[in-house]
């Protein structure tokens, strides 16, 4: 069983090494964030003048670091799983022992790990930078990082079921788009949820995005035990539902997909 | 030279004419692909909505002037994504060798590149920034055509910076994600409402990161028109598409053929 998780974790760390070596697109991640947060952390501090708010910038900044954080580490597994299926790439892996599903997971995991921890590592830096003090005690900076990671391997979760909908669909160019900017709505990965009116948040309590983005970064102004369980507790719930789709999907893949595509 | 013009004119017309059948080769996609960017777009414009539903004005921008450039930046967009979106492919043609088969046709390289790729989807940005247009409430005909003017020097504007991101491959390897991340940053500096950038910020809008050529500018061109807001957008936008141009044959000197071969 070990000898089993060891072949991934093997993967991981190839990938996570290839992540690692691959400076320009790491750089090119962090300058990205670092826009971000001089975009966001200017409009913040326009607005909290404007309305008497002070230090409302850093608030928001922080909450913005995390949510992006979790965005922009995801490797874009979707594509890499669409790309095989259409190619037939997938079919070439079905009779090797490794799952080709845990395969491709566990070598965006291995992207994901070393595009987050830069991520949050640098951009703890410049938001300290623009905003100054956190909003949370330090001794919590530990647990929110882990929750927001645990987050970021959901959302990865999440995309790698998108990807898989390649069996049924034409592209899903589009429809990843509209998930990441459904996600950026309803997790309130830009604006958190409080500005929104309530009809909105009661509607966006019943997507995934709601926990796996608001849920999690609340905790960087809002920690409390009680937000953390509840927390891992909807997490957990949505991390079996895309279990069950991708079970689902992944035996109708096996059965239907050959070398000349799905 | 008159005569490749209108060459190169007809085979884009021709080019257009089959990604549009190629799309419509499955009718409830092409529309759905076209809706779901739509909704996209809008989904964004409500949250700026909610932003300015609460806080009233930013700076002195109302959601009517966010509207307008909105209906700007889709449109520029729109442009670029269905007409020249191919040059984004330029780091991954150069990785592969493909791009060999650009450099040897009869035609422009640069332009065949540019046309290698188009997304059918982003109809729905044309949509989108129409939408946007009427809701502004800045409606009239000559605010339409002065917008559809600015939303093609944005569309210019968009390209050059493209190209020259892009051509950073020809000088070093695994720069695609780096292009594409230079180019979201630039479009998110783009979609911000400008008035939250004075001072030396506004410096910086327009110089070193000059998103306020698609953003500050524009807007300004369509509430309050002046001659020189135009004259100084049109030389910036075309001055930088003249460096980008050069920017690209200076790395193509460079580019020794690919060599690359794969097994599975």
């Amino acid at each position: 069983m070990i000898k089993a998780w060891n072949k991934y974790f093997a993967l991981y760390k190839i990938s996570f090494k290839q992540a690692w070596y691959n400076k320009a697109n790491l750089s090119g991640l962090l300058f990205f964030l670092f826009i971000l947060i001089f975009i966001y952390n200017r409009l913040w501090e326009v607005i909290g003048i404007q309305t008497g708010e002070q230090g409302i910038n850093s608030t928001f900044i922080w909450y913005l670091l995390f949510a992006e954080a979790i965005i922009l580490s995801s490797p874009k597994i979707e594509r890499t799983f669409f790309d095989d299926i259409r190619s037939g790439t997938m079919a070439y892996y079905i009779n090797k022992p490794i799952s080709f599903f845990l395969m491709r997971y566990t070598e965006a995991l291995g992207n994901m790990s070393v595009c987050f921890c830069l991520l949050v590592g640098f951009g703890s830096l410049a938001t300290l930078f623009f905003t100054g003090q956190p909003p949370f005690k330090i001794e919590h900076f530990p647990l929110i990082t882990l929750m927001c990671f645990l987050s970021a391997c959901l959302n990865t979760l999440l995309f790698a079921a998108i990807g898989l909908c390649g069996l049924w669909l034409h592209s899903i160019r589009t429809l990843s788009m509209a998930i990441e900017r459904l996600a950026f709505i309803f997790g309130g990965a830009i604006f958190p949820l409080t500005i929104y009116p309530q009809w909105f948040v009661d509607i966006a309590k019943w997507t995934p995005f709601y926990s796996i983005y608001y849920q999690t970064i609340k905790l960087v102004y809002d920690f409390s035990w009680t937000n953390l369980g509840e927390v891992i507790l909807l997490n957990g719930f949505w991390s079996l539902l895309f279990i069950s789709f991708i079970t689902y999907a992944y035996s109708k893949l096996n059965k239907k997909v050959n070398v000349y595509g799905g | 030279m008159v005569a490749d013009f209108v060459k190169i004119c007809k085979l884009f017309f021709y080019i257009q004419k089959s990604n549009v059948k190629t799309a419509f080769f499955n009718t409830g996609d092409a529309v759905v692909n076209i809706l779901m960017m739509t909704i996209n777009n809008l989904s964004f414009v409500f949250m700026w909505w909610v932003i300015f539903h609460n806080k009233g004005s930013i700076n002195g921008w109302t959601f009517s002037e966010m509207a307008l450039l909105f209906a700007v930046s889709n449109n520029a967009f729109a442009t670029y994504a269905l007409f020249a979106r191919g040059i984004q492919n330029i780091p991954e043609y150069i990785a592969n060798g493909s791009l060999d088969n650009y450099l040897v046709t009869p035609r422009s390289s640069l332009f065949m590149i540019s046309v290698s790729e188009s997304t059918f989807a982003n109809w729905g940005d044309y949509l989108t920034g129409f939408i946007m247009f009427f809701l502004s409430g800045y409606v009239s005909w000559s605010c339409f055509f002065l917008m559809l003017f600015v939303s093609f020097m944005g569309f210019i504007l968009l390209y050059a910076l493209r190209l020259i991101v892009s051509c950073f491959a020809f000088f070093a390897s695994d720069t695609q994600r780096l292009g594409d991340n230079m180019f979201m940053a630039f479009l998110t500096f783009g979609m911000q409402p400008a008035s939250i950038f004075t001072g030396w910020y506004k410096i910086l809008f327009l110089t070193i990161i000059p998103a306020g050529f698609l953003s500050l500018i524009p807007v300004r061109i369509l509430t309050d028109f002046h001659l020189s807001d135009l004259g100084l957008m049109m030389g910036y936008c075309f001055l930088l598409l003249f460096i980008a141009i050069r920017f690209f044959y200076f790395g193509l000197k460079r580019y020794t053929s690919g060599n690359r071969f794969g097994v599975r």
